[in-house]
């Protein structure tokens, strides 16, 4: 098993996002890799969604 | 500025320019080191990251400013870590396998220079044992990344570092030469996205997210030919073979990361009172624990980016300033307890409560 590193964007809802905005987008990264480098890219007013570019670890 | 610290607490503010995002102030060769400079001049503390204070061949020893790695940045921020100051580090290099010969003499002759002129720390140097392989990209959103294609190689060399007693680690990797030649331009007439530098914050962050040491980065990459029409922005990368001296300058006295208060004396990030950064890149993880009340949020126009993620999208209050020159007077006036509004020309009278003071921002 080698580690990597993967580049990956997700869509979040800062409507549904609860309490602490960090952790949040943390937990969704986790569910792709282990989060190294993240940040909220671009924010629709209309929607309220949040597009975060990120990079994340898996064992492959 | 020293005062009597005995009756008044110490002021801490966090400056924050995001690497790979094409900052207008700091994008570049460090050019944001004047701002560290002066902000630092008005606060009892001064926490920043290495793409402020890296000025490759150039740094400035500014004794109550903190080096902390980007991603240590972030933990602290979010309360996880804290900073425990140092005298000094021993500082490991780790070299990648891919820098050929000649130019891997010229880092090791920057590393004899800062030892011999600077008096500075180091172990014996490490070779990683397969070369890292940097990859570069970019993003829709127009911020750089990358990365390397053997983090394990990275790691493992990093390990035998600390194992010659290292306590805080230099990397650094064989960047490619072949970078688009617009993008290239661009970045060395300081306009556009520095091509390396999200490369450059994945290696460091891995290093720190595993062993949670300092850690810095510099790239090795060939000279480019003489251009006489450089940015003063960009030039502070033209002027030598290597970036390294101001890595090891700043790893020198970067704080050591502790994972709980039993670890002894450290500073917390319920000790900030103050987060400044570029006003477009409120989303970062730092800029975003740190947005909370009783700090003092200061978004800065004049430091545009590639990004449009300002703070009242996330629904967060700033106070918004035109350059850093306002910025540090601002962050004055906030340390002596002085309210803004009473530097303007029109104090506010007092309202019933409800209905507040206008706002100061534009």
């Amino acid at each position: 098993m080698a580690l990597v590193t993967q580049f990956i964007t997700l869509e979040i809802s800062l409507v549904d996002a609860q309490g602490d905005l960090v952790a949040w987008v943390e937990a969704a990264l986790a569910e792709q890799g282990y989060p190294l480098r993240w940040a909220i890219t671009h924010v629709d007013p209309g929607s309220r969604m949040a597009t975060v570019e990120a990079v994340v670890t898996v064992q492959s | 500025m020293v005062q009597d610290m005995c009756h008044r607490r110490p002021y801490t503010a966090v400056l924050v320019v995001p690497t790979g995002i094409g900052a207008a102030i700091g994008g570049y060769a460090g050019d944001a080191l004047p701002v560290a400079r002066g902000l630092a001049a008005v606060v009892d503390t001064l926490i920043t990251h290495p793409n402020v204070m890296n000025g490759a061949q150039l740094y400035w020893p500014v004794a109550n400013a903190l080096y902390v790695e980007g991603y240590g940045l972030d933990q602290f921020a979010a309360g996880r870590w804290g900073l425990r100051p140092v005298h000094g580090n021993r500082i490991g290099l780790v070299l990648d396998q891919g820098i050929e010969t000649e130019l891997r003499w010229r880092h090791l002759q920057a590393a004899e220079a800062t030892r011999a002129t600077l008096g500075l720390n180091l172990t014996d140097y490490v070779v990683t044992d397969a070369p890292l392989g940097v990859a570069l990209r970019t993003a829709v959103s127009g911020a750089t990344w990358g990365t390397i294609q053997q983090p394990d190689a990275l790691l493992r060399a990093v390990e035998k570092a600390l194992a010659a007693g290292a306590t805080a680690i230099a990397v650094v990797a064989r960047f490619p030469d072949d970078t688009d030649d617009t993008v290239l331009q661009n970045y060395r007439q300081g306009q556009g996205v520095d091509p390396l530098a999200g490369a450059e914050a994945v290696i460091s962050h891995l290093v720190v997210r595993t062993f949670q040491v300092p850690c810095a980065h510099a790239p090795a990459l060939s000279p480019l030919p003489l251009d006489p029409k450089i940015s003063p922005k960009s030039a502070a990368e033209e002027i030598g073979y290597t970036f390294l001296p101001c890595v090891l300058a700043g790893l020198s006295r970067a704080p050591q990361f502790v994972m709980t208060t039993a670890q002894g004396t450290a500073l917390w990030a319920d000790q900030v009172d103050a987060i400044i950064a570029p006003t477009s890149a409120w989303g970062g993880s730092a800029v975003l624990s740190l947005s909370r009340p009783g700090v003092q949020a200061i978004a800065v126009d004049a430091n545009t980016t590639t990004l449009d993620v300002p703070a009242a999208t996330l629904g967060l209050p700033v106070v918004r300033v035109a350059s850093y020159l306002e910025a540090i007077g601002l962050i004055a006036a906030h340390r002596a307890g002085v309210h803004a509004h009473a530097l303007t020309a029109q104090v506010p009278r007092l309202q019933v409560v409800g209905q507040g003071f206008p706002p100061l921002d534009r």
